[in-house]
């Protein structure tokens, strides 16, 4: 019954602090509305938290009832476009709120797309006015999947999505699969440092975006407290290289 | 091209192949890398066994890790889950244990895995929600907790799930005989709690909780009992509960 604890400690954290609550059973991608009763459950959590922010994936998870808790992929297309249009526009009028959209880790290509990551999620702003969420590591392990580059990549998103639309970065560390048949391929797997590639990259996203609520993830092979410190140091010294401005935005979790 | 919700079809069929009568074809043509379906099969596997380790404590710690996993992989292939808030997700895990004949345990296992998913179930409820008065005297009525439950079990499965979680040695005799039980659940502000009952207490409240008005509650939980003792034994093991909230509708005298 960790999740009664967890509640009365949220009730405290959400006195003190301003929350970001991150959302991954929407299935924004999905043909079908996003499933009725968990939307509601999550306007009663808004309701009750009043969070500064609130993400879910663009990715899907459901299909015909039935619901694989993992980000599986959309091809980018002008089908999958006018879904996650309406999908977003549908949960943001429940809620009466924005939502930030976030770019998942990707593990397989899928060629029928016709706009690259970028381009989607920036058609996706304009037409719903929801916010993005750039988790750099998903851009970094996604890009080095597909075999692109990771730098061009970052390029063309903060060229493609307005800056102003990016309101939370995500970073994390992810490992390299050394078994068949995922040999060599990236996993975001929350359980380890920033790789240096993604400190760059998050330095490069800070100067085209100025200073946004970052959030560290990790959620397996959860190291000793100060390990996480310094990651969050880290992440709040590039910051202020950055801008010259207030830079208290960094946490850890 | 396939259309989006083709696309969606043929993924979730070749992530979980028992979803389709045949061998799905992966999407886009098999175009698809097995690699990159094989991380999202085994992140969708993960995260459902680990659902179902945390919704099943004590059937984790009968079993044993491996066994567990193995058990859970199978039921997650035949019964993905149907909502996306995976704290809920296992209702029918009990019944499949029973189905499976594990090491001749399978009953079991059905009891006790019964029990985690109430305890779940019931710490998922609302804290507080009391149904409608129900009267049991012109001037007293009473209201029940929303959340509770009253099942009866055959083993002994709250010392089992307490043994568990105690890892204390040799709990697991309990389990050799059929020690038969009734228990209620409702939550409270820690999760769930848990209260034997007596036969006629519990089918008296059974009987309540079924919708039946009190005389027929009690006539049920009196049988060939001494009516005197099944009410002084409903006194004692429902009104006192906290599960069971008791109002007077008397008129209060004028004390002034």
């Amino acid at each position: 019954m960790a999740h009664v604890v967890l509640l009365s400690e949220l009730d405290a954290i959400a006195s003190e602090y301003p929350v970001s609550l991150h959302c991954v059973g929407l299935s924004l991608g999905s043909v079908t509305l996003p499933e009725s009763t968990h939307l509601h459950r999550l306007r009663e959590l808004v309701a009750r938290y009043s969070p500064d922010l609130i993400s879910d994936h663009l990715a899907w998870n459901a299909v015909d009832g039935i619901h694989l808790p993992d980000f599986l992929p959309l091809p980018y297309t002008e089908e999958a476009l006018r879904v996650v249009i309406r999908n977003v526009s549908h949960v943001q009028d429940v809620l009466q709120r924005q939502i930030l959209i976030e770019n998942p880790s990707r593990y397989v290509r899928l060629p029928e797309s016709t706009l690259s990551e970028a381009e989607f999620l920036a058609q996706v702003v304009l037409r719903t006015g929801c916010g993005v969420l750039l988790d750099v590591n998903n851009l970094y392990v996604s890009a080095r999947n597909q075999e692109v580059d990771p730098t061009q990549t970052l390029a063309h998103f903060l060229d493609t999505v307005s800056a102003e639309s990016i309101r939370e970065v995500h970073l994390a560390g992810h490992s390299i699969l050394d078994r068949a048949p995922c040999r060599s391929m990236l996993l975001d797997d929350h359980g380890s440092r920033i790789s240096p590639e993604v400190w760059a990259l998050y330095s490069a996203a800070l100067g085209a975006v100025g200073p946004v609520p970052t959030l560290i993830e990790w959620d397996t092979r959860i190291p000793l407290f100060n390990v996480l410190e310094e990651e969050a140091s880290i992440a709040h010294s590039l910051m202020l290289e950055v801008v010259d401005a207030d830079a208290h935005h960094v946490v850890a979790a | 091209m396939l259309s989006l919700r083709e696309y969606q079809q043929q993924m979730a069929a070749s992530l979980l192949p028992t979803l389709s009568s045949t061998n799905a074809a992966a999407p886009s043509n098999g175009q698809l890398s097995p690699s990159g379906l094989h991380i999202h099969q085994e992140t969708i596997f993960s995260a459902l066994t680990k659902a179902l380790r945390c919704s099943f404590p004590s059937v984790l710690k009968l079993l044993g890790a491996d066994e567990f996993r193995d058990v859970a992989a199978a039921y997650a292939l035949r019964h993905p889950p149907e909502v996306a808030i995976l704290s809920t997700y296992g209702a029918s895990f009990p019944a499949y244990l029973r189905a499976s004949g594990i090491r001749d345990r399978s009953a079991l296992l059905f009891d006790v895995a019964r029990f985690d998913l109430l305890i779940e179930e019931v710490a998922n409820e609302r804290l507080g929600l009391f149904g409608e008065p129900i009267v049991l005297t012109r001037e007293t009525s009473l209201r029940l907790d929303l959340s509770l439950r009253c099942q009866r079990f055959d083993y002994p499965v709250d010392e089992i799930r307490d043994g568990c979680a105690a890892a204390i040695p040799g709990f697991l005799r309990a389990d050799a005989q059929h020690v038969g039980r009734n228990l209620a659940f409702w939550r409270c502000p820690e999760g769930a709690a848990v209260r034997l009952l007596s036969d006629p207490a519990a089918q008296f409240l059974q009987a309540l909780i079924s919708g039946n008005a009190p005389e027929q509650a009690i006539v049920s939980a009196v049988r060939e009992r001494n009516p005197g003792e099944v009410i002084r034994t409903v006194q004692r093991e429902v009104f006192s509960s906290s599960f069971c909230l008791i109002t007077s509708t008397a008129k209060r005298g004028n004390t002034a």
